[in-house]
């Protein structure tokens, strides 16, 4: 539950040990290096200039997501688990080592060689559709002057037709003709030239100029174009052959990304470092428990100083959390909202009773469940996953053995499916039966108690928590008069309204109607004891309405809990919808042919369906009944996260010699 | 018999209309969060994954809607193909019990749309902050769960003798 302890450090060494220095810090990852807020006198930073590796590292990113699309595509799950790839340690340095940038070269020449292909086929194209309406003109654009005659192409309505074929010594082709436009070729003898012009602006005659700079008919032009983009679709199939085959080499990009970005890391690291002549120092932040390694691992120089000291309030102290490993999945909840502040404490134990009741119950399927422990354990085995989703998925196997149990509470057998079980197998109907302790869809005010008295708990144990944390830093009468007066109130006063508004019998009412109104009195008395004014009848006057608005703090409280409704609609829809489904494809069992097949089939896809849309609404509102019910009741949050200098790589992952 | 069951009219224009104005309201949802993460995916189709959860979960109304209408069906007795017998006052109040969750899907389901619309520039920039824009996208479809719980509680109280 504690944060670990960290302690800022400063490392002095002589100058001549800095690379060696930098080498071992990275090896190490133990160290957050940080720059130095005032650089102490008479000491100077050094300049590094990186922009070379920078322009290397663009250029590998240009050729990892340009050949992205000639490679082998992850798979839909794999692409949402961002996968690292695991490579041997040999393989790494000789990918490295024989690395030859004129690979990235050639992808930009091919990038460039593409979108060529590329612009010269819709060129071509767009010459085709301009041509089509003329494909049936029989005369080449090469004769469309000769010694003594002209040629006009273009677009005249067609009602004009009749009349511009009527006009003497003129040769009308009509290639294309419509209800409203036609389009026409008119061929004159230059001496009517001054005629024609006039006849043609009075018939609205639009002349056309054929695109193509081809001097054939346009039925050849069009071919021509055709054949010229089939040709470049062979040059692009080529181009893409060659694509396929840099490709190849993509993972070789990826891992001389990820060792420039290394070397990177180790030149910027430089950067907050502060300097003498002969020596260097660093500031950094290390946990406690970590500061012998470092020590260790440092003992081979002789001249080094390393000093460590606890942080003071002013520090900004960076944040790791760390639990068993039983528990370590459920930090990737904590991390969805943020690590907490380096004094408070760390929420992943506190979340993890809660969040896996809640989902069990938003989804309380048997088979269900059972799906979900199968799902996760064949993406753990199966699909390449980063770390983070192997954590989820171990979330999800608890997570669906919690769901199984409670399916059994209450009786979710893939909603109802047992009802339709055929006669063999209709004991387990009885089974389901016998175990349910409460049928959710017919009787979902109980289980609606249920869901709100666990978010009673939870606001309970949240305030609870904040009170041991005052406690804890010796803030006792904040931990009295803020969290102890609650503590009380919200049972014996849930138990007084329950009493006295429903009827409902409960042990010592008049104990409980007392005490609430104590605890009520008690916040009224103490939570103006904060307010200050110079003027002693103002002060109290300040006191006593900050102690009487503080009861609208009931009404926070109220809704927190009311949010924990959801725990039963997130419940019934998912069995709401089971049920359904079992309907539906009951439905089919009755066809003739392969009735039973089509409607085992349909089970498996819809159930399937109902499991992923239901486990997810299942995680993102359990998780969100923890951030802002639960965590806004003890933690502030906003913590910054402790990244040690290292190596962390951000394709390739380099397997661990056991 | 014909009049008596008039009422049932009503109970299914409750429980269709809880399945459209849900459905509407997820339809325009997806949609806009979809647009979103093609945008996305022109510059960068690795996170496909990742989007078409955000895209899927203003989905959730149009399921809420669903269930809703579902539930009708199933006190009705329209599933089992013999309907009870609803009168006019039954009917109206199984049709207002279920404007909770067409009402409220709908508007929350474009709401919800449009976060996780945004969502999707989060993803795209930091997809590490995939989780948070969940989370913030989760937080318009309380609205749509409070409305088909305000639903359900309502149609419970609706006793329909057979």
């Amino acid at each position: 539950m504690p944060v670990p302890k960290m302690l800022k450090v400063h490392i002095v060494a002589h100058a001549d040990y800095k690379d060696k220095v930098i080498e071992k810090l990275h090896d190490a990852g133990l160290v957050e290096v940080e720059s130095f807020i005032e650089i102490p006198e008479g000491l100077h930073t050094e300049d590094v200039d990186t922009g070379d590796l920078e322009r290397r590292l663009a250029d590998l990113t240009f050729g990892i997501e340009f050949l992205y699309r000639f490679s082998e595509k992850p798979n839909l799950l794999e692409s949402f688990f961002l996968p690292r790839y695991k490579i041997e340690r040999k393989d790494y340095d000789s990918a490295v080592k024989e690395f030859d940038f004129s690979i990235i070269e050639e992808a930009k020449e091919l990038d460039q060689t593409l979108s060529e292909l590329k612009n010269e086929e819709t060129r071509l194209k767009s010459i085709i559709q301009q041509l089509q309406p003329w494909e049936n003109l029989g005369i080449a654009v090469r004769d469309f002057e000769t010694v003594r005659t002209v040629t006009e192409v273009g677009i005249i309505p067609t009602e004009a037709v009749s009349e511009i074929s009527q006009v003497d010594h003129v040769h009308v082709e009509i290639p294309l003709s419509t209800e409203r436009k036609t389009w026409i070729s008119v061929t004159y003898l230059k001496d009517y030239s001054d005629d024609m012009e006039t006849i043609f602006r009075k018939l609205d005659f639009q002349k056309v100029s054929l695109p193509g700079g081809s001097e054939g008919t346009p039925a050849e032009t069009i071919e021509e174009a055709r054949h010229q983009i089939q040709e470049l679709q062979k040059e692009r199939e080529k181009a893409e052959e060659r694509g396929a085959a840099l490709a190849e080499k993509r993972m070789h990009l990826m891992i001389v990304y990820d060792h420039y970005a290394d070397i990177k890391k180790k030149h910027d690291v430089r950067k907050n470092f502060a300097s003498t002549e002969k020596s260097f120092i660093l500031q950094g932040w290390i946990k406690k428990e970590d500061l012998p390694v470092l020590e260790k691992e440092l003992s081979f120089i002789d001249e080094v100083e390393i000093s460590s000291y606890e942080p003071s309030d002013i520090d900004d102290v960076p944040v790791e959390i760390e639990n068993k490993r039983a528990f370590k999945p459920f930090e990737v909840i904590t991390r969805i909202y943020g690590l907490p502040l380096y004094k408070e404490i760390d929420p992943t134990l506190l979340l993890f009773p809660f969040f896996i009741v809640f989902f069990g119950l938003c989804l309380s399927d048997f088979v269900y469940g059972a799906v979900l422990i199968l799902l996760s354990v064949f993406a753990l085995k199966k699909i390449k996953i980063g770390p983070d989703a192997v954590l989820l998925f171990k979330v999800l196997i608890v997570g669906g053995a919690v769901t199984m149990v409670l399916g059994l509470l209450t009786g979710g057998w893939a909603g109802d499916l047992t009802m339709y079980l055929p006669q063999q197998l209709s004991f387990l109907e009885n089974v389901r039966e016998s175990l349910t302790v409460i049928n959710l869809l017919e009787n979902p005010i109980l289980m609606l108690e249920i869901a709100l008295i666990l978010g009673l708990i939870q606001v309970w144990v949240g305030i609870l928590i904040r009170g041991y944390m005052n406690v804890r830093d010796g803030y006792y009468l904040d931990a009295i008069f803020d969290q102890g007066l609650w503590l009380l109130l919200l049972p014996v006063g849930t138990l007084t309204l329950v009493n006295k508004m429903f009827g409902v019998d409960v042990p010592a009412a008049d104990l409980m109607f007392n005490l609430s109104l104590g605890a009520l009195a008690g916040l009224v008395l103490t939570q103006g004891r904060y307010q200050k004014a110079k003027n002693p009848v103002v002060a109290l006057g300040k006191k006593a309405m900050v102690g009487v608005l503080s009861i609208y703090n009931i009404f926070g409280y109220l809704g927190d809990v009311l949010s924990y409704s959801r725990i039963l609609a997130l419940g019934l829809a998912t069995a709401a919808l089971a049920s359904a489904f079992n309907m539906v494809a009951v439905q089919f069992s009755g066809a003739k042919i392969l009735g039973p097949v089509i409607m085992v089939v349909f089970l498996i896809l819809l159930h399937l369906l109902n499991i992923i849309i239901s486990s997810l609404s299942a995680f993102v509102h359990s998780g969100r009944l923890q951030f802002v019910e639960y965590f806004t009741k003890f933690l502030e949050g906003g913590g910054r996260t402790f990244k040690p200098f290292g190596s962390r790589p951000k394709y390739v992952k380099i397997k661990e010699e056991d | 018999m014909f009049e008596i069951s008039q009422g049932l009219i009503f109970a299914v224009l409750g429980a269709a209309s809880a399945a459209f104005l849900g459905g509407i309201g997820s339809s325009i949802g997806v949609g806009i969060a979809g647009q979103s993460a093609a945008g996305v995916i022109t510059e960068d189709p690795e996170k496909f994954g990742k989007l078409i959860v955000l895209q899927a979960l203003p989905g959730t109304q149009g399921i809420y809607g669903f269930v809703g209408a579902f539930w009708v069906l199933n006190m009705t007795g329209l599933l089992g193909g013999t309907p009870l017998a609803v009168t006019m006052d039954q009917g109206l109040e199984i049709l207002f019990a279920c404007l909770p969750v067409g009402v409220g899907g709908l508007l929350s389901g474009i709401y919800q749309g449009r976060v996780s619309a945004s969502g999707c520039g989060v993803v795209a920039k930091r997809p590490e902050a995939m989780g948070n824009a969940m989370i913030l996208s989760a937080m318009v479809e309380t609205y749509a769960i409070l409305g088909l719980l305000a639903t359900i509680l309502l149609l419970n109280g609706i006793t329909l003798t057979p």
